[in-house]
This record gives structure tokens, C-alpha cells and sequence, in this order.
């Protein structure tokens, strides 16, 4: 019942007990050390990259070697730095995804939630309108009209994902909103923006944390999607998702360089989804958000 | 329950209205670029720009344009491709056809393996069977389309060289437009058992524990019966609205495969036309799966109704 309590305490509040509960439970904290692992890849890529990911090294299309890790691509450069590099728009893109679309969504689903009548009517039919559309048709379609960069396409993705959010977390919202203390804070007359942000946010925030880690995982299998398709962050910066396209090619004679950044990619997005997972675990098995469906 | 559907269908009106103003304002509105220009190519002279504008009725107000595109539509008229001079009926319903064949036997595979394999998940809970099931669902919602496909390929076409690389025939063609099937529904109907399981296993774990399985137990009904005809028919509803949401999943992994396989389907045609900014082929690729998503979740709600007698008409709420 955690998360349906009225959070008050500062000290011993529900997130020391959740986070205390988090380390030790493994699936939580083995997802957690593979993220804060990419994440560092991501961040010291010039540290750790053997090689430019732009610069022609070697030979086009070279086997796995000592020199080489993953080989070389079509034009001579090194597969592994690519990845390396990769990491960065894919977990730059995933994260500000998730970011935007939530930024977006806690507040309108706030208010649609607790407002009612013909407002609320009007605003989820419109959203129903947006549903209709798969996500990687809209994300396809605002990428189009716009120049692919990391912040646009974190963009699109947002957009694809706000009325799904808008959905799952006025869900939440009505919950919370019939219960006692929301009654009690209007009873005593507290401001609605107070109601809103003070008595019914904090009580939503497990569902907020377990749809991030989930979004943030559909959104970078959504940009290797994209990027896959032509439609990422213009090449020669390297995305996971366009190496394997450009691999595609060489299917026969270089399996590895379309197989290497897919991998990347599966790693990434099952980290953040088990991690999702943990989280819903330890703070309310009840969170309907979940991996999988967008 | 006629009153429920006609209620239904009005719903539907309005939701494909939104869908069309915001396809309209999208495509037609925001990319920027102008299609007569793009269609004349590099050197034009401006009595020619102005005549192609003109006949392609791009000189009329906004409002204009958009009452005749929904004025065509709804005749059946798409308009003509900018980039290949045909008009856009022929173009997609060649490629509809090619998706809707690839795409229907996928979902009907993928229903039929999700619900076997959740309800014996979940009858075996906690079990090494339920712990390989889970651990395969993550692994496959986890995998990117196109990696899955890749993967499919490089073991049965290029090492074991059991199955074509790519392509597609015609069912008509006979038996070996079969073999063309194969990876491309193999790997739709992996990931979407994968996320069907996920989400039923849990229901019908629930359903498992409910007081009329025991009832039916104790009254002496053998395990098969017990499981067949109480659980099964009890997992149904969540069944079928995962199946619609996962209709919309599908679209998304049908554009990719038909890209690794190299299909002419509605995806690639979609893809290509966004490159080239063909929009009266956009907005028909875009209005035709928008459309087609509307209508199966329809269908998704009219079954609630014929399924279950305990749902009232026209009181599900939002849902």
C-alpha cells in the first residue's frame, strides 16, 4: 500500500525504505551496474575509444582482430569505436525522450484527471485521435519535417509517446484523486495547484519512476528504429541503428558489423527494462506501465 | 447492443476526423518544401510553376485543400503521386494487400501461441518452464526488430540456406511464395508473443486463483476442462485488448521488416515517400493504417459486448 499512502515524512520517507529495498534486491542492482557501466562508455568515449569513430583506419571490411575488436566497416573504420560513440546519441536520445514526453504529460494528466466533465471528455477523445497513429509513424512523420538532430529527434519520439503517457498516468491520477487526503486537503481548502503538485503528485511518483526507466528503454529501440531507416541523426556521427543498416549489405561476408551494434542496442534497452521491472517490484507490483507494448 | 455499435461508430467519426485534420495540418502545413516545386525538378520557368500550382490546386486557402483531400477520400480518390505520376489508389493497394497478407497471419499465429503459452506459464508458475517463458518474453521485447530479423536471416538463409534471404510472391504463385513468409512472420510473431505473454501470464494467474476454478475443481471437472473451458474463457477480454494494442506494435515492427526483407509493402512504400516528400502518398499510407488501427479497435470493443454479457452497453467508460 506504499504508494497509495499519503507521503508526508521528510527523513525516513518512502524512497529511503524503497532505495534501501532497491540494493538489495539483485535484479535491481545487476541492471543498475550494466546502465551506470554504459552510461561511463558513453561519457569517457574518448578515453576508452581505440580509434576516431570518423577517421579511415585500416582496410574496409576487416574480420575481428587484435587491432580491430569488431573489425572495420565499409570504409575502413573502426567498428568498435563506432559502437563506443554510438552510445552516445542513443542514450542521449533515450533519456531525453522519456524526459520531454513525462515533462509533458505529469501536469496536463494532472489536471485532466482531476477536472472532470465535458474538458476532460474533449482533451481524452483527442488523445484517442493521436493513439491512432503508431508511434513509429508519427515519430517518422515529425523527423521528416524537421532536421535530424539529437534534440529534435528526442522530439519526435516524445511526441509519439505523450498520449500514451497522458493515458497511464491520468489513469494513476483518478486513483489517487478519490482518496481520502485529496478529499481531506480540499475540505480544508487548500489551493488546487497545491492539491495538485503537494497531495497527488508525490503519491504517483512510483508509476513515474517505473514508465521512465520503460520509456527510456522503448525510446532507444524507437531511435534505432528511426536510424535504422534513414531517419536518425545524420551520418557521419554513428548511431547504432544505421550501422545496421549499413551492415545489412555485408550480411554474408561481415556478419558481425550489422550483428555487433544490434547487440548494443538489445543490452541497453533489456538493462532498462529489467531495472523497470525492479523498480515496479520493490515499490508497487500493482504499476500498470509496462515494457513492451509501444 | 445496436445501439452500442452505432454509438461506437460515432466515436469512430470523430476519431478519424482528428486523425485527418492532424495528417492534413502535418503533412500539407508544417514539412516545408513546395510539392510543385519538387515536382517540376531543377530548371522551371515561373508561368510553369504557377500553371502546375494552379492545376494541382495548391493556389486555393488551406481550408480549401483540406475539404477537397476529405472530399476525394471519402469518394476513394487519393490524389496522384507527386514523384511517380500514378495515382496513389494503384500504388497502395498493391502494397496493402502485401502487409495485410503478412501481417494478418502473423497476429493470428501469435494469438494462438500467446494463449497456450501463458495459460501453461501460469499453470506451471514458478516452475523452469515459466522461468525460460519469462526470461524469452524480456529477451524478445528487449531486441530490436531489426536485429531479430537480421539474426533470423543469418542462420536460415545465409548459413543454413534453408530459406530465401528476401522478397516476397504472390500467394497465388504457389507453395514457394510460402517460403518467403517464413522469416518475415517468424519475426513479427516472436516479438509479439513475446509482449502478448508478458502481459497474460499475470492475468491468468489470476484468473487461477479465482474461487470458481477451485468451485470447478472441487465439483470433480478433469485438469483439461478446468483449464480449457473456466480459465481460458475467463483470460479472453485482456486477451483480445492486448492483441488490439499489440495491432499497433505491429505496424511499427511491419515497416522495419518489410526494410530488412526487402517487401513491397505499405512500409517500404511509406518510407520511400517521406524521403522523397510524396505527400498525397504519405498522408494515404498515414490515413490507411491510422484507419485500419481504429478499426480493430472497434471490433476489440463490439467483442467485449458479445463476449462478456456482464459489460453494459455504452457505460464502459474512457477504457
Amino acid at each position: 500500500m506504499a504508494r497509495r499512502r499519503h507521503h508526508k515524512s521528510k527523513s525516513k520517507g518512502p524512497f529511503h525504505q524503497a532505495a534501501h529495498r532497491l540494493l538489495k534486491y539483485p535484479p535491481a542492482w545487476l541492471s543498475l551496474l550494466v546502465l551506470l557501466a554504459l552510461i561511463l562508455v558513453a561519457g569517457l568515449a574518448p578515453h576508452i575509444a581505440p580509434y576516431s569513430p570518423y577517421k579511415l583506419v585500416a582496410k574496409p571490411i576487416l574480420a575481428p582482430q587484435a587491432s580491430h575488436l569488431l573489425g572495420t566497416d565499409a570504409v575502413g573504420r573502426d567498428i568498435l569505436s563506432r559502437i563506443i560513440y554510438g552510445a552516445r546519441v542513443s542514450l542521449s536520445i533515450g533519456f531525453f525522450s522519456a524526459l520531454i514526453s513525462l515533462a509533458a504529460a505529469i501536469p496536463l494528466a494532472l489536471i485532466v484527471g482531476t477536472i472532470g466533465g465535458i474538458v476532460e471528455a474533449l482533451i481524452m477523445r483527442f488523445t484517442d485521435g493521436l493513439l491512432a497513429f503508431p508511434t513509429i509513424i508519427i515519430a517518422l512523420a515529425v523527423v521528416s519535417v524537421v532536421r535530424p538532430t539529437i534534440l529534435t529527434i528526442s522530439m519526435a519520439i516524445s511526441i509519439a509517446f505523450f498520449p500514451r503517457l497522458l493515458r497511464l498516468i491520468r489513469s494513476e491520477v483518478l486513483i489517487v484523486a478519490k482518496s481520502d487526503f485529496v478529499e481531506a486537503a480540499r475540505a480544508i481548502g487548500s489551493p488546487y495547484l497545491r492539491i495538485l503538485f503537494h497531495t497527488i503528485l508525490p503519491n504517483i511518483t512510483s508509476p513515474i519512476l517505473v514508465g521512465f526507466a520503460v520509456y527510456f528503454a522503448t525510446a532507444i529501440l524507437m531511435e534505432a528504429g528511426l536510424s535504422f531507416l534513414g531517419f536518425g541523426v545524420a551520418p557521419p556521427t554513428p548511431t547504432w541503428g544505421f550501422m545496421i543498416s549499413q551492415g545489412l549489405v555485408y550480411l554474408r561476408a561481415a556478419p558481425w558489423f550489422s550483428v555487433a551494434p544490434g547487440f548494443a542496442i538489445f543490452i541497453a534497452a533489456l538493462a532498462l527494462n529489467r531495472f523497470g521491472d525492479a523498480l515496479r517490484d520493490v515499490l508497487d507490483p500493482r504499476i500498470l506501465i509496462g515494457g513492451g507494448l509501444e | 447492443m445496436l445501439a452500442y455499435v452505432i454509438s461506437r461508430l460515432g466515436q469512430l467519426v470523430i476519431v478519424l476526423f482528428v486523425v485527418s485534420i492532424v495528417i492534413f495540418i502535418l503533412f500539407r502545413v508544417l514539412i516545408p518544401g513546395d510539392p510543385a516545386a519538387a515536382m517540376l525538378g531543377m530548371d522551371y520557368t515561373e508561368e510553369a510553376y504557377q500553371a502546375l500550382r494552379r492545376s494541382m490546386g495548391l493556389d486555393s486557402p488551406l481550408i480549401v485543400q483540406y475539404g477537397r483531400w476529405v472530399a476525394g477520400v471519402v469518394r476513394g480518390d487519393l490524389g496522384i503521386s507527386i514523384v511517380d505520376h500514378l495515382p496513389v489508389n494503384g500504388l497502395v493497394l498493391k502494397r496493402l494487400a502485401v502487409t495485410f497478407t503478412i501481417s494478418l497471419i502473423a497476429i493470428a499465429l501469435s494469438g494462438l501461441i500467446a494463449v497456450f503459452v501463458s495459460l501453461a506459464t501460469a499453470y506451471y508458475n514458478n516452475s523452469w518452464f515459466d522461468h525460460i517463458v519469462r526470461t524469452l518474453s524480456m529477451t524478445g521485447i528487449c531486441m530490436p526488430t531489426q536485429w531479430l530479423a537480421i539474426l533470423l536471416m543469418l542462420v536460415f538463409a545465409v548459413w543454413l540456406r534453408l530459406l530465401p534471404a528476401g522478397g516476397y510472391q504472390r500467394l497465388s504463385e504457389g507453395a514457394e511464395a510460402i517460403s518467403y513468409l517464413i522469416l518475415p512472420v517468424a519475426t513479427l510473431v516472436s516479438q509479439q508473443v513475446a509482449t502478448l505473454v508478458r502481459f497474460l501470464r499475470s492475468n491468468v494467474l489470476d484468473v487461477l486463483n479465482a474461487d470458481f476454478i477451485r468451485t470447478a475443481r472441487s465439483k470433480g471437472l478433469p485438469e483439461h476442462a478446468v483449464l480449457l473451458r473456466h480459465a481460458l474463457r475467463n483470460s479472453v477480454i485482456p486477451f483480445i485488448t492486448l492483441l488490439g494494442l499489440g495491432f499497433a506494435k505491429m505496424v511499427g515492427g511491419m515497416v522495419i521488416v518489410e526494410r530488412v526483407f526487402n517487401i513491397p509493402g505499405l512500409g517500404r512504400l511509406l518510407v520511400r515517400a517521406i524521403a522523397n516528400r510524396d505527400y498525397p502518398v504519405i498522408q494515404a499510407a498515414v490515413l490507411i493504417a491510422a484507419g485500419i488501427y481504429v478499426m480493430v479497435n472497434l471490433l476489440v470493443d463490439i467483442s467485449y459486448v458479445w463476449i462478456d454479457p456482464r459489460i453494459r452497453y455504452g457505460r464502459r467508460t474512457g477504457g
